[in-house]
């Protein structure tokens, strides 16, 4: 724990150093700086800010770009003001989030300090050398001071995303953090944000006071954006939860179970090179691959040894069932695809429900949970058979004729496995000494 | 085939009708325009214009927490009062007469609600709904353009800056009034006596309202200042505003959706009657609606009501039936089950509870039982006898009646009967002679 402590007081320490060396770059301010017109938006960038929202997981992103990128464009029309300064002055004002204080986190502020105002000393001196080098001392052209917002915003928010992500993975490492989906959207998100953000400083710059309160109402606007992703997440989230628990109630070997096959393809995805999103996919369709437990008749639940092809049926039905139901919620109708495709079936077995996708080949998604979850089935007791050992495992895996066992996710699997140095089932030689015994 | 001619047709009516009605609309420009004197100028463009812009953003709208949808016309009604510093009577550029007055915006505005409606009876919305829609929109933009031509004639604030602004905030305040009664008129709940209700969904649109006004002002502003800039500043913060809040709206979907999902898999598991959940919840709302609850305690109770058996999807587990359980365990894992999501942790503490009798020997009444609790108990156990013993509408309420004695609220079981009268349910034919 003390080597990690020692770590992230260093980047900590780095982060707000460089931060302090570019607000001494920026100074000084010049003589036309408007003060008051700087607290608004130091006032507006603190309030966005502190309502940062969790948009992934441990991904906080707010709309206080649009306040950077105003305050930006307003001091570059203004003679003799300074946009570097005034943006990098501003970003200081930000490094406070409601999650920080609530969790007592010193590290996050420090970091974000020194992210915050690099990003916006970056953005500033970018949209200063823009409007001078286009403008060139005259009254700017419109055209061209769009040019320099566009740019200063996409600066700002891949310096800032660069640098948060950098900072997430030296602290947390990537194991411990879900994968980060969506990213692609929420970037665009932030510099189409950052572009309006400057707009505006245009539009106040060229009006009176009277616009600042409709600007206002704009980075609320803003703000909304990002708490509906962070909401919709939630949502997400917390129905998946309720499903697991539905799932494991009173049941502990479920519980290990969907965990396991949640995990097994996160290591697949790993190998594969899945996005963020498809990562995201995979695992929630692990949570909810075993929710047609729940339909499953108990004399079927409670059978010890191999169930015939009637109960097999029996089984199969009331998990469609279930799966129809899901199909109905509209953020988990690509995920029961997944799962409903990665059953291996009794040949000409056909529930003719629809939304299903059962006579084409199976999807790489539906794979690697076919995959993830005959492993695992294999590698534990169950109310049947002993456990398999791992080789024998991967062994029956690749005997297997049914496409849906594909090699090729199977050899991730087994290189996943490897890379993170863990073996599943019992030990080989108890099980060689048992087949040994056997013949 | 015949879909696909029939599809065509629509499209065809469609076109034809706008085409129609923008012409209509050119056509009252000009005559505008003959009256005041002169051929079909600038002012004239400015009409065809704003009512194409009305019509266009009219197709679009933005759902609200409430399940309301707000039309983005709003912006475009916003901004035509400011779109030219000519606009504002008393208000003049260097000798330019302010031409473009209330009867030319009114006059785009009515060509373009009318187009929109004729594109959504066009794309077969209910001709009623439209026609409601007409006349709210009508009034509602009717009166924000007017009570900003009444007010800019006056010398509210005259010189200063912020005199738009005041303008702009007095007239949308004016048009969301006008808004909410029209919508307590049109769903009709100024009768039923569902005011409150009525008035909570009025506000939790004022959101959208405000930012899509806002965005209109801003629009209206900044086309001074950065000319065709501004719709930049305009689209930007619309797509923002529709996006956040359909997302917004998916969020209480995504909630509803799973917990009808979750609430029917005791049922095709055979824990419980199939249907019983939907049942439940359709009857507990109603005696809620005729109680008069506020619109959260509604979505609470219906909710609860949906997710009141989910205790059951752990009866297909071996050992939960060979070790024996309660109605209280099972209202137990229920509820556990529901407070794992966060938003439902209210309704978690409903369905612990459902089980509870309404009052216990030597009580008057078991006075923190939630409300839902009681409604959903006597709802569960009516619709229980009705379609898991057989009994008919008449005697289950009969049973229930003698269960008011301990377990069930009288008050909810006269709604109960209230609601089963007013359904025409009693008068059902007796299947089964009450002992």
């Amino acid at each position: 724990m003390r080597p990690e402590k020692r770590k992230r007081f260093l980047i900590g320490a780095i982060y707000v150093m460089a931060g302090f060396v570019a607000l001494a770059f920026a100074w000084p301010p010049g003589d036309s700086f408007d003060w008051p017109l700087w607290s608004i938006f130091t006032v507006a960038f603190f309030l966005l800010s502190f309502q940062s929202v969790e948009v992934n997981d441990r991904q906080y992103v707010s709309s206080s770009m649009m306040v950077v990128l105003t305050a930006g464009v307003y001091f570059a029309l203004e003679p003799d003001a300074s946009p570097v300064l005034a943006m990098s002055l501003l970003a200081a004002a930000g490094p406070l989030t409601r999650s920080d204080i609530a969790r007592r986190r010193v590290f996050v502020p420090a970091f974000n300090f020194g992210q915050l105002i690099l990003s916006a000393f970056a953005a500033g001196t970018v949209l200063a050398f823009l409007i001078d080098e286009l403008a060139g001392g005259s009254r700017p052209n419109l055209t061209d001071v769009m040019v320099a917002t566009g740019s200063a915003a996409l600066v700002y928010t891949a310096i800032n995303n660069v640098l948060v992500q950098i900072g997430a993975r030296l602290v947390y490492g990537t194991r411990q953090i879900i994968p980060w989906s969506r990213l692609g959207i929420l970037f665009l998100s932030q510099v189409l944000m950052g572009a309006l953000g400057g707009l505006l400083g245009v539009v106040l710059w060229d009006s009176n006071a009277a616009t600042i309160p409709l600007v206002l109402i704009v980075y609320v606007v803003g703000h909304l954006v990002f708490l509906s992703y962070s909401k919709l997440r939630e949502a997400h989230e917390s129905t998946l939860k309720g499903f697991i628990l539905a799932l494991e109630a009173r049941d502990l070997y479920t519980r290990g179970h969907t965990e396991r096959v949640a995990y097994f393809c996160r290591l697949i995805g790993e190998q594969l090179a899945f996005t963020g999103t498809q990562m995201e996919r995979m695992r929630w369709a692990a949570i909810i691959h075993d929710m047609g437990k729940l339909a499953v008749p108990v004399e079927i639940m409670e059978k010890q040894g191999r169930l015939t092809d009637s109960e097999y049926r029996a089984l199969r039905t009331a998990s469609h069932k279930v799966d129809d139901l899901l199909s109905d919620v509209d953020f988990l109708n690509p995920m029961v695809q997944i799962c409903s495709g990665s059953h291996p079936r009794l040949p000409h077995e056909d529930f003719g429900q629809s939304g299903h996708s059962h006579t084409t080949r199976p999807t790489l998604e539906q794979k690697v949970l076919a995959v993830a979850d005959a492993f695992d089935a294999m590698t534990s007791t169950r109310g049947y058979r002993m456990a398999f050992s791992q080789r024998r495992a991967f062994e029956t895996l690749r005997d297997d004729e049914t496409p849906l066992y594909d090699n090729d996710v199977i050899d991730a699997l087994e290189r996943g496995l490897a890379g993170v140095g863990r073996s599943y089932g019992p030990p080989e030689i108890a099980l060689e000494s048992e087949e040994a015994a056997n013949a | 085939m015949r879909d696909r001619l029939k599809g065509h047709a629509a499209r065809w009516v469609w076109l034809v009708t706008t085409v129609l009605t923008i012409g209509s609309a050119l056509g009252s420009a000009v005559l505008f325009q003959r009256e005041v004197g002169g051929a079909i100028g600038e002012d004239g463009w400015w009409i065809i214009g704003a009512a194409a812009a009305i019509a266009v953003s009219g197709i679009f709208e933005v759902p609200t927490a409430s399940g309301n949808r707000l039309t983005s016309s709003y912006i475009v009604v916003a901004a035509l009062p400011l779109i030219s510093t000519r606009i504002i009577p008393g208000e003049t550029v260097a000798g330019v007469e302010p031409v473009f007055t209330l009867q030319a915006s009114l006059s785009a505005m009515l060509a373009g609600v009318a187009a929109v409606a004729v594109y959504r009876t066009s794309r077969g919305t209910d001709q009623r709904e439209v026609a409601g829609n007409l006349v709210r929109r009508l009034l509602v933009f009717g009166a924000y353009l007017g009570i900003f031509d009444v007010i800019a004639s006056s010398d509210l604030f005259a010189g200063s800056e912020w005199r738009r602004l005041v303008l702009l905030s007095v007239a949308a305040i004016c048009a969301f009034l006008t808004e909410a009664i029209a919508d307590l008129v049109f769903t009709g709940r100024v009768f039923g006596g569902r005011i409150r209700h009525g008035l909570a969904s009025s506000a939790s649109d004022a959101a959208v309202f405000v930012s899509l006004i806002a965005t209109g002002a801003l629009f209206g502003l900044a086309y001074e200042a950065i000319g065709e800039w501004a719709l930049a500043v305009a689209v930007l913060p619309y797509a923002f505003t529709a996006g956040a809040f359909r997302r917004l709206s998916q969020t209480k979907r995504t909630y509803e959706q799973t917990l009808v999902a979750l609430a029917q898999i005791p049922e095709v598991g055979g824990h419980t009657q199939l249907g019983h959940a939907d049942r439940t919840n359709d009857l507990a709302t109603a005696i809620a609606e005729r109680i008069g609850v506020s619109p959260r305690e509604h979505e609470r109770i219906s909710y609860a009501a949906f997710l009141h058996d989910i205790g059951r999807i752990t009866l297909n587990e071996p050992s939960i039936l060979r070790q024996g359980f309660t109605d209280v365990d099972l209202a137990g894992w229920g509820a556990e089950i529901v407070g794992e999501t966060k938003y439902l942790e209210d309704v978690a503490t409903i369905v612990r509870r459902q089980h509870e009798p309404f009052r216990s020997p030597g009580e008057v009444s078991n006075p923190d039982l939630p409300l839902a609790s009681r409604i959903i108990k006597v709802c569960s156990a009516y619709d229980e006898s009705v379609h898991e013993m057989g009994f008919s509408p008449l005697e289950a309420l009969e049973r229930i009646h003698r269960g008011t004695v301990y377990d069930f609220d009288p008050d909810v079981v006269r709604e109960l009967r209230g609601v089963l009268e007013r359904r025409g349910m009693l008068n059902q034919p007796t299947t089964v002679t009450p002992a």
